[in-house]
């Protein structure tokens, strides 16, 4: 275990500062679940947030996407303080969030649960993009073009998470922030939802937050690591320098 | 004669059978949306009927007596949402249940007090001369009432299966966690759903005032009775329509056959029914049943 907090020169990393998190503090009634949180996101670039359960990698986001207040610190995105804004204000700006459990419109058809992620863009828009981000999610997800008329819920559990990531993309975002993935999914699963993730980057350009409990899987598509611990970031740095280091393997990759 | 008297007593069942359905869909836009069980719903019946007459009365002629009379319901119900729903702290089916009927009192008591305790009365929109059916009496009204059911209804569906914005009003119903994460503003959902059963509660109110009269306590018993129906069918559309007419159906034809008297105690007795059935644990019974297998 060790305790001496690991970090790379920020320098290092390539590209346009696009999310910067400043400071943040976060509770739940008296309970601290986030303390003094920093971190920042270029884009293009995948930063996977790792840690155990408890951890508080849930409430980062959740104070991210506008669901929970936090007390102090700043959000910055793309130049913009977003801290403390509603969550569709949230969204409007360009981060579209990939839920823990989903949360999903069970009872209502694929298509549906599709066409309610583009809810707010204005009318216009809608118009203009539904039809290519349909075919984009499609291309990426071609099984959801056969569920179109099922109802959420009657979709296996990696479907679901397709459907999530979907719907997420509708809202044309330009940062997806996403809660464990990967959790409930067969291992063949959560290699092919890793690889869309990459690609989403890669080929369209998206900056990705990756919330995950499993850290190899993250880690491999990764650009850059935070690992959290009691609601703090205990260590950080580039994923390659993270996976060579060895005291760090054992105590987070098991091994 | 048995023919024409049992019509006569199944036309004015579908007649109060429709307004419960409007008045059970009302309770329902309400739950679905804040999980908030409104016990004023049957108020904005009564404020649609009364306003009208009010608006009537000083002059107006009968559409826009109608208009103001719906928009006004729709405000007072708006209000409630902002006032007396949203800055609750601490949230429970008790406080609100407390609230609403809290709620309620006062806008019934206002009414009294505004304009009296007679009952009052609206002339029938399409005059009322008869139509008749072998013996039995159709009066125009009564299609009034029940194509407005059929246009709330059939309108609600449609709005809520084809718009955006109706999908939005589903899926903030089926999953608010997950319809505030796409943007959706869940304040701006549940206040357009108190106007939108305001309004709807109202025109229920105004349809029946020319057949059942209006009066400051009439509220009690269609908010009951919507409760009731909203209940049996399951709070969706459909399933309300049918109970509410199926609801109408068995009051009129027991206060025809057995007595008038009966006529509320009809619609309690299957609301307890309802109930105390929907208590029991089916698994349970079965278990009971099928020990010894």
């Amino acid at each position: 275990m060790t305790d001496s907090t690991y970090s790379q020169p920020v320098t290092s990393r390539t590209g346009e500062c696009q999310l910067r998190i400043d400071g943040i503090s976060a509770f739940y009634g008296e309970a601290q679940a986030l303390r003094d949180v920093t971190l920042r996101l270029n884009s293009q670039e995948i930063v996977a947030i790792l840690g155990s359960n408890g951890a508080g990698k849930s409430t980062l986001l959740r104070v991210l996407t506008g669901l929970l207040k936090h007390r102090q610190g700043r959000i910055t995105f793309k130049g913009e303080d977003i801290s403390g804004k509603e969550p569709d204000a949230v969204i409007k700006k360009g981060i579209a969030s990939v839920p823990e459990g989903r949360e999903l419109f069970g009872p209502m058809t694929v298509h549906d649960n599709l066409l309610l992620g583009a809810y707010t863009l204005d009318k216009q828009k809608r118009k203009e993009l539904n039809d290519a981000r349909l075919k984009m999610i499609f291309d990426l997800f071609p099984v959801l073009r056969d569920r179109l008329g099922q109802r959420a819920d009657t979709l296996s559990g990696g479907e679901q998470q397709m459907l999530a990531l979907g719907r997420a993309l509708m809202a044309n975002p330009v940062l997806l922030a996403l809660d464990e993935p990967s959790l409930g999914l067969a291992p063949m699963m959560v290699a092919t939802m890793m690889k869309t993730l990459k690609r989403l980057c890669k080929d369209y350009g998206l900056s990705i937050l990756l919330v995950e409990q499993n850290a190899k899987a993250a880690i491999e598509i990764a650009d850059y690591v935070y690992i959290l611990e009691r609601g703090e970031v205990r260590v950080e740095g580039a994923a390659c320098s993270i996976m060579d280091d060895a005291s760090l393997q054992r105590a987070y990759f098991g091994g | 004669m048995f023919i024409s008297e049992t019509i006569q007593y199944a036309i004015s069942g579908i007649t109060s059978g429709s307004i419960y359905a409007i008045v059970g869909i009302c309770w329902s836009t309400v739950f679905l949306i804040s999980g908030v069980l409104n016990f004023s719903t049957g108020e904005f019946v009564m404020l649609g009927g009364m306003l009208t007459w009010l608006f009537i009365s000083w002059g107006f002629s009968l559409l826009p007596a109608i208009f103001f009379g719906v928009a006004c319901t729709v405000i007072v119900a708006m209000l409630m949402e902002r006032i007396v729903i949203r800055p609750v702290r601490y949230p429970s089916e008790t406080t609100f249940l407390l609230i609403t009927t809290a709620a309620g009192s006062v806008i019934r008591g206002i009414v009294l007090i505004a304009c009296g305790s007679d009952t009052r009365h609206i002339e029938p929109f399409l005059g009322s001369s008869p139509i008749m059916i072998g013996d039995a009496v159709l009066l125009p009204q009564v299609i009034i009432v029940v194509s407005v059911l059929v246009l709330i209804a059939g309108g609600l569906v449609m709005f809520l299966d084809h718009t955006l914005f109706g999908k939005a009003l589903r899926a903030s119903s089926i999953n608010q966690v997950g319809a505030r994460l796409i943007g959706i503003k869940i304040n701006r959902v549940r206040l357009f759903c108190f106007g939108l059963a305001g309004g709807m509660g109202a025109i229920a109110g105004i349809v029946i005032a020319p057949i059942e009269f209006t009066g400051y306590s009439v509220g009690l018993m269609e908010g009951l009775k919507g409760l009731v129906v909203a209940l049996l069918g399951g709070w969706t559309i459909r399933g309300t329509v049918v109970a509410g007419l199926a609801l109408g159906l068995l009051e009129g034809l027991g206060a025809g056959f057995i007595s008038t008297g009966w006529k509320d105690a009809l619609a309690l007795f299957v609301m307890l029914t309802f109930l105390i059935i929907r208590t029991l644990d089916l698994t349970s019974i079965k278990k009971l049943v099928y020990r010894h297998e």
